[in-house]
C-alpha cells in the first residue's frame, strides 16, 4: 500500500506514539503545512470512535470548582460587553495601537496597583509614631529603586486579556509586578519561561505559587526589547522536567515602556 | 445515537466553543457537562490513576478556555479538538511520570478495565462505524498494536515489551497497519 510519509507520521502522532520532542516539532510544522494539519485532523476523526467507548466517569464534585477558579478573570463584565475578537496574525504592534487594548492595560494596572499603595498605607498607619530619623535602610532602598524601568511586558492569555505585568530595566534585571491571583489553582504553580534568542529551549525564570510579584532569573544582557515570556501551568514547585509540561496560559514580549 | 442527533450535538458543541472564545464561562460549563465524564474516561484509560486523570481533564479545560479563540470550526469539530487536548495532556502526564518517577500513587486496579483489551474494544465499536470494519480487516497483530497505543497510551517500546517482540517490528507493524487503515477508510 502506498501512502505519503506525512500521512504516516500524522497517524503516529494521532495515536500518541511520537515522543514529546517529535510531537512539538510536528506541531510546529503543522502551523505552516496545511496538508499535514489536515491529515492529523483526519486521523483524529477516524480514531474518535475508540474514545467514545471510554466509560463515562463522573468527575469529583470539586473538579469544576477548580476549573472555574483557574479561569477567573478580573473583570468579567468587560469580557462580555466587548467580546474578545480573534487575534489577527502578528498583532502585538497593532494591539498596542488599539485604544481599547491600552485602556484595558491601564485599567488592569490600576486594578493591580490598588492593593500595593493600600498595603503601604496600612503599614504606615500601624507604625508607632517615632521621633527618631528614618531607619538607615531607607536611603539604600531608594537608591536601588531609583532607576526607572524602561521596558514593560503585559502578558496576555489567548483571549488577549492581561493576566500579568513584567517591568524591565534594560541590561539589568526584570521583575514580575503582578499576577492575577486566581490563575493559580490550589496545589499548582505558574512557571514563567524566557525564550532567549539563540537558546535551544525556553529557560525557567520564575515559579509562582502565589499571586505575589517576583524577580525573574535573567542574565542582564537578556533584558532588552523583544525578549519573549511564556507562562505555563505546572505542578507545585514547577515543571518536573525543566521544560514546559503544562498548558500554556499566555505570554508577551518586553517592549519599550510608553 | 442516531446520526441526526450526533450532528445536532456536534453543532451545539461548536457553538458553545465559539461562545467560550468570546469569554462566556457558562458555555465552558456546557462543554464540561456534555464531555467531562467521557473525557475523564479517556484520561483514566490512559493514566490508570483517577487523581491524575482528573488533573488531565482540569488542565484540558483550562487550556480550552485559553485557546478557544484559536479553534477553527472549518478545520474540524470542537469535540475532536477537546479530545485531542485531553489526550495530549494525559500523555504528557503519563510520559513525564515514567521518566521522572515523580508519581508514587499505585495504579487503581478498579479503573484499569480488563474489558479494554483490543479485541473486545474493537468488537464493541458500533457496526455503523467504518473504523470497525477496517480495524477488523487488519491483520490481528497490526490491530492489536494500534489499539494498545491509542487506547492505553503505550509507546512503541511498551507495545514491543507487551507483545515480546523487537521494537523495529512493532514500528513497522504500526506503519503498515496505519497505511492499510488509511486505504480502507478513504
Amino acid at each position: 500500500v502506498s501512502i505519503a510519509e506525512h500521512e504516516l507520521i500524522a497517524g503516529e502522532y494521532a495515536l500518541g506514539l511520537l515522543t514529546e520532542a517529535e510531537g512539538m516539532a510536528l506541531e510546529a510544522r503543522m502551523a505552516d503545512d496545511r496538508a499535514l494539519a489536515a491529515s492529523v485532523q483526519s486521523w483524529r476523526e477516524r480514531l474518535a470512535p475508540l474514545d467514545d467507548l471510554a466509560p463515562a466517569i463522573m468527575p469529583s464534585d470539586d473538579l469544576w470548582t477548580r476549573i472555574e477558579a483557574a479561569t477567573y478573570r478580573p473583570d468579567p463584565a468587560r469580557g462580555l460587553a466587548h467580546p474578545a475578537t480573534p487575534r489577527p496574525a502578528g498583532a502585538p504592534a497593532r494591539l498596542w495601537a488599539s485604544f481599547r487594548f491600552r485602556r484595558a492595560v491601564v485599567g488592569y494596572l490600576l486594578f493591580v496597583s490598588f492593593a500595593g499603595p493600600l498595603a503601604v498605607a496600612v503599614a504606615i498607619a500601624v507604625r508607632p509614631p517615632s521621633a527618631s530619623p528614618p531607619p538607615a535602610s531607607a536611603p539604600a532602598a531608594m537608591v536601588a529603586q531609583r532607576s526607572e524601568p524602561d521596558l514593560m511586558a503585559v502578558l496576555l492569555n489567548e483571549q488577549q486579556q492581561p493576566f500579568a505585568v513584567v517591568q524591565g530595566y534594560s541590561g539589568q534585571r526584570a521583575q514580575l509586578l503582578a499576577l492575577n491571583a486566581a490563575l493559580v489553582p490550589e496545589g499548582r504553580a505558574l512557571e514563567v519561561w524566557a525564550v532567549v534568542p539563540g537558546a535551544d529551549k525556553p529557560l525557567s525564570v520564575a515559579v509562582l505559587a502565589t499571586p505575589s510579584g517576583a524577580p525573574l532569573r535573567l542574565a542582564p544582557e537578556w533584558v532588552r526589547p523583544d525578549l519573549l515570556f511564556q507562562v505555563t501551568l505546572e505542578p507545585a514547585g514547577g515543571s518536573p522536567t525543566g521544560l514546559p509540561t503544562g498548558p500554556l496560559i499566555g505570554g508577551g514580549k518586553l517592549q519599550e515602556a510608553l | 445515537m442516531s446520526d441526526a442527533i450526533t450532528s445536532a450535538s456536534r453543532d451545539a458543541l461548536d457553538q458553545a466553543m465559539q461562545a467560550v472564545a468570546r469569554g462566556d464561562r457558562s458555555a465552558l460549563r456546557r462543554l464540561y457537562d456534555a464531555e467531562a465524564p467521557t473525557m475523564l474516561g479517556v484520561a483514566t484509560r490512559l493514566l490508570r490513576r483517577r487523581a491524575l486523570a482528573e488533573e488531565a481533564v482540569q488542565d484540558a479545560f483550562i487550556r480550552i478556555w485559553h485557546a478557544a479563540s484559536s479553534f477553527n470550526p472549518e478545520r474540524g469539530n470542537a469535540r475532536t479538538w477537546m479530545y485531542s487536548i485531553v489526550r495530549n495532556r494525559a500523555l504528557s502526564l503519563l510520559r513525564g511520570e515514567s521518566r521522572m518517577e515523580l508519581r508514587e500513587e499505585p495504579v487503581d486496579e478498579d479503573v484499569a478495565d480488563t474489558s479494554d483489551d483490543p479485541e473486545t474494544l474493537v468488537a464493541r465499536l458500533s457496526d455503523g462505524k467504518a473504523l470497525k470494519g477496517c480495524l477488523q480487516g487488519l491483520s490481528p497483530k497490526y490491530r492489536q498494536a494500534i489499539v494498545l497505543a491509542f487506547v492505553h497510551g503505550l509507546t512503541h517500546a511498551e507495545v514491543a515489551g507487551r507483545l515480546a517482540l523487537p521494537l523495529g517490528t512493532i514500528k513497522s507493524w504500526i506503519r503498515r497497519g496505519l497505511a492499510n487503515l488509511r486505504e480502507c477508510l478513504q
